[in-house]
């Protein structure tokens, strides 16, 4: 049986080709128990890729996501000293200290909720189809197009002016960025929440409507009876804003790229636009933004698989690997859009799943419902093996995808 | 349909790990709802919670009346914090029910 003081491998894990999580997800399908592996700061952690596990750690009480636990694996320097330092949001928290601000978040998001946003959402994306049709090509598709779509729908939300979209946009990636120095995320953070508490601030004093946004109804339902400090308010909205940011930006134009590369999905597709739900939740499995989600420590002793965890060892319950879990999915590294069951979870799973998946679900419908039909001829610049990939980001996907039509 | 006779589906949602996640009204609509005030997650009609089911022969999920999108073992599974208890019991045919 391995043990933690042998491993040497250390983590994160190259990729080997772009559109496939690194090969030693696959050996953590394939050998029994958990891989052990060491993060950048010398920190041993055991390794899960199986689904069944990764849904038993993300789901059980055995193990906490609170980052400032004795051996918690940190994937980077950059997000250790974000996840250590700051004011704990609930991503960071464990039990009743976590469902009590989930549970104020949890009405601002139900699927009834979201789901009314759809004419909204539908006019952001045809405004923006306009606009680069008159515009013409070329494009970047990320940068000018994927990226303001959930920047726009995220700012409205949540209550926040979306001319200041270029300064949250530059907060969030250097939020995501995992190769920058410890400094660069927590003086993003501290621009935001600044800024943040200012807006709640004011807004506060200028009365709101309950109906307005998001913001408005944090004010009146937990600020205003006390339930919640601005300085906290200003955490959770910041939390919400940057997450909505390039995550689903990634999905979208990772997405277009894998349907670019499959003409015949893509056609399969446009003739038949029932599929695009399925298509979507395939989008979801197979992209997988989240690719290095979700870390945790054990805080009890606990089988995961053939393999014992004591407490204060950390795991790496791997989505991503998951996902491409031979066990759950036929071909997990074929791209089909027609696949069910799909029970994926690029969500993650567990009290930290994604809070904003009905909005994410939501757009990436939309998105792939107007677009395609909207620019039938759209298609890369450059030869599709040219793409490079942000490994070194929270939120994978091409790094630029120059298009044309 | 099963000729063994007509399952029940007994289904329970332990509101202490409900997150309002949304899972289930997506597996299965026409047995759980979502309270928009508090996100929380309910049976859409509290008194007919022992509900008459067939088995989907091709999926083997449990399949309520009226077919469709009505899969509660799926959404049993896709619940992040496993909050959704459901018992599935077989009564003779003609026995269950009207």
């Amino acid at each position: 049986m391995a043990d933690l003081s042998s491993a040497e491998r250390e983590f994160p894990f190259k990729r080997t080709q772009p559109w496939n999580p690194p090969p030693e997800y696959r050996e953590g399908h394939e050998t029994p128990g958990l891989l052990p592996v060491r993060m950048w700061n010398g920190t041993p952690a055991w390794l899960a890729t199986r689904m069944k596990d990764v849904r038993q750690i993300l789901a059980g009480h055995e193990f906490s996501a609170q980052p400032a636990r004795p051996g918690y694996p940190l994937i980077s320097a950059s997000l250790g000293s974000l996840l250590v330092n700051e004011e704990p949001t609930l991503v960071s928290m464990d039990g009743a200290d976590h469902i009590r601000y989930r549970r104020m978040l949890a009405p601002l998001f139900t699927l009834n909720r979201i789901n009314r946003l759809r004419p909204r959402i539908e006019q952001i994306v045809n405004d923006l189809v306009d606009q680069l049709l008159a515009q013409g090509p070329p494009i970047d598709f990320y940068e000018d197009f994927t990226l303001v779509i959930p920047s726009l729908v995220i700012s409205e939300l949540l209550g926040v002016p979306y001319e200041d979209h270029a300064f949250f946009q530059k907060a969030a990636r250097d939020r995501m960025d995992l190769s920058s120095g410890p400094q660069v995320p927590i003086e993003a953070g501290i621009r935001v929440a600044g800024y943040l508490t200012q807006l709640i601030e004011r807004r506060t004093r200028e009365g709101v409507d309950e109906d307005d946004d998001l913001l408005a109804r944090l004010i009146k339902d937990q600020i205003i009876p006390g339930k919640l400090t601005v300085a906290e308010a200003a955490a959770m909205v910041r939390l919400l804003l940057i997450a909505g940011h390039e995550t689903t930006a990634n999905a979208m134009a990772y997405g277009m790229l894998l349907l670019l590369a499959s003409p015949e999905q893509m056609s399969e597709l446009r003739a038949d636009p029932g599929l695009i739900p399925t298509a979507v939740e395939e989008i979801l499995r197979f992209t997988t933004v989240g690719h290095v989600n979700s870390t945790r420590v054990a805080v009890t002793d606990v089988d995961v698989d053939a393999q014992h965890v004591q407490p204060g060892e950390g795991v790496l319950a791997m989505v991503a690997g998951a996902n491409r879990d031979p066990s759950v999915f036929t071909n997990p590294d074929r791209f089909d859009v027609r696949r069910t069951p799909n029970e994926h979870v690029a969500f993650a799973y567990g009290i930290h799943s994604c809070i904003g998946q009905p909005l994410a679900r939501l757009e990436l419908n939309v998105f792939f419902e107007i677009v395609p039909e909207r620019i039938p001829s759209l298609r890369l610049s450059v030869p599709l093996e040219t793409l490079t990939y942000r490994e070194d980001q929270r939120a994978y996907g091409p790094a630029h995808m120059p298009v044309t039509w | 349909m099963s000729s063994e006779g007509v399952r029940s589906v007994h289904v329970t949602i332990d509101l202490t790990k409900c997150i309002g996640a949304g899972a289930c009204v997506r597996a299965a609509d026409r047995v759980f709802g979502q309270d928009d005030d508090t996100g929380l997650a309910y049976l859409l009609d509290e008194q007919v919670d022992v509900l008459r089911a067939s088995e989907d022969e091709t999926s083997g999920n449990v399949v309520l009346d009226g077919g469709g999108h009505t899969h509660v073992e799926e959404a049993a599974r896709a619940c992040p914090t496993r909050a959704i208890e459901i018992e599935t019991t077989t009564a003779p045919s003609g026995q269950a029910g009207d």
